[in-house]
């Protein structure tokens, strides 16, 4: 009941942001309406990259605690940010066609993006490919910290090897309205983002006692001489 | 520490005297390496100065994809007949199991560039030179590196070997990127020294894949 509360509360909140970016928000001296895709683009970038970091922190620690709860941690926030960068990257598409003239270009960011999708979504089969829940911890934790590690890696590789995206722009440059349906934005999916970590941990608790329930013997049936 | 380099060696004797005894590993990823070359030089052009300009690139593609074929293997034989837990029962640390495989696997990698380099030169019409050694030395290492690395993880898996190529070639996209630059920059006489940097970035690369997954090897490795 107490979570229905909140998650209407955060569609609400998202609800409102958009508004103010859609409507309140100036349209831009050069793109037009078209830059408007960067209210929803840039919150996801960014909420993606603070819950794969999320993760990051979750499979440290689960190696170094080993407290199932970390790994949970681990689990959710990585399934999260891949649904968020799944989702940067057609929103991106989109906004590139009529600014660049392309869907798609090779630079750093984009292909560093699509390449992180990959590697996070690998680690999620691996995850259904384990059974038992220590060594599947212990296992993704490793691959985990190892592919975070990798990020930059990619990033700054890209980089050296071609460049074309658009620099980020300064809060200065920008109208303080779009500033203002940017970061509200950021925060109305943040808090959704939040809100479906918190469900998906408890989620995967119950389902690690049922598999715990199920993996004893079953009970004696009655009168059966022990 | 002479503990766990005996060890290392150990693993990797019996590995190359299990190899040498059962060439025919080798000899079918050899074959497979010099079959991709004929494949790509048919799929993509009949142009030889298109295929000298793709040499470096076709080439690591080449070497990625041939040595999946034996990286895949290195950890899996191992879950044969008992092999794994005689060897946990020797009490083997489970780094060395690990440097061992990689020595192993670096080994192999490096017989199959030797194979494809000349086939190369003669396919594709591209000069060889003592620089390009080097390259090859350094692209091979972290190859074989993340190779090792990802075989032990997927050994123990059902199902494991289909996941080694989805979870090893992502990884190696900044190991492919510096290693075909400078590949390219070495066949085209590079004039301009840009080769220092990206031989120093590879360098980078394969110090800190090599001790990342050394420091995490165990993770995988003790059961």
């Amino acid at each position: 009941m107490k979570s229905k509360v909140i998650l209407i509360f955060l569609i609400l909140f998202f609800a409102f942001a958009q508004y103010w970016g859609l409507v309140r928000a100036p349209a831009d001296r050069m793109m037009g309406d078209v830059y408007r895709i960067l209210f929803v683009h840039v919150p996801a970038a960014w909420n993606a990259l603070l819950l794969l970091t999320v993760s990051f922190v979750g499979c440290l620690l689960y190696l170094l605690r080993r407290k199932e709860f970390w790994d949970r941690l681990a689990h959710s926030s990585m399934e999260i940010g891949l649904v968020l960068t799944g989702l940067v990257l057609p929103l991106g598409s989109l906004w590139a066609k009529p600014t660049w003239g392309v869907w798609w270009t090779w630079d750093p960011r984009l292909t560093t993006t699509m390449i992180l999708f990959i590697l996070y979504a690998g680690v999620l089969i691996l995850r259904q490919l384990i059974d038992d829940p220590v060594r599947r911890a212990k296992i993704s934790s490793a691959v985990g910290l190892l592919i975070y590690l990798n990020v930059p890696i990619v990033y700054l590789s890209v980089r050296w090897w071609r460049s074309l995206h658009q620099l980020q722009s300064s809060p200065s440059t920008m109208d303080p309205q779009m500033v203002l349906a940017l970061r509200l934005n950021a925060f109305a999916l943040l808090g959704l983002a939040v809100f479906f970590l918190v469900q998906r941990m408890r989620l995967l608790k119950r389902e690690a006692l049922i598999e715990e329930k199920e993996s004893l013997p079953p009970p004696l049936p009655r009168g059966a001489q022990s | 520490m002479t503990l766990f380099f005996q060890q290392t060696v150990a693993i990797l004797s019996k590995d190359f005297l299990m190899e040498y005894r059962d060439r025919s590993r080798l000899l079918s990823t050899l074959l497979f390496g010099l079959l991709l070359l004929l494949l790509f030089s048919f799929a993509l052009s009949v142009d030889p100065a298109l295929m000298r300009k793709m040499a470096p690139g076709l080439f690591w593609l080449t070497l990625f994809f041939a040595s999946t074929l034996s990286l895949e293997h290195s950890f899996q034989k191992e879950r044969e007949e008992g092999r794994w837990e005689g060897l946990l029962i020797l009490g083997i640390d489970p780094r060395a199991l690990f440097l061992g495989k990689l020595l192993g696997n670096l080994l192999f990698i490096s017989l199959l560039q030797l194979f494809l380099l000349p086939l190369m030169a003669v396919l594709y019409d591209i000069q060889l030179s003592w620089t390009l050694g080097t390259v090859l030395v350094l692209g091979s290492l972290g190859l074989s590196t993340l190779g090792t690395f990802y075989s032990a993880l997927t050994a123990s898996l059902r199902e494991g070997q289909f996941l080694l190529p989805l979870l090893l070639y992502p990884m190696l996209v900044p190991l492919l990127l510096a290693s075909v630059k400078v590949t390219e920059l070495v066949l085209a006489r590079d004039l301009f020294g840009q080769q220092v940097a990206w031989l120093k970035l590879l360098i980078v690369f394969d110090i800190i894949f090599l001790l990342g997954s050394l420091l995490t090897a165990e993770f995988l490795i003790d059961r």
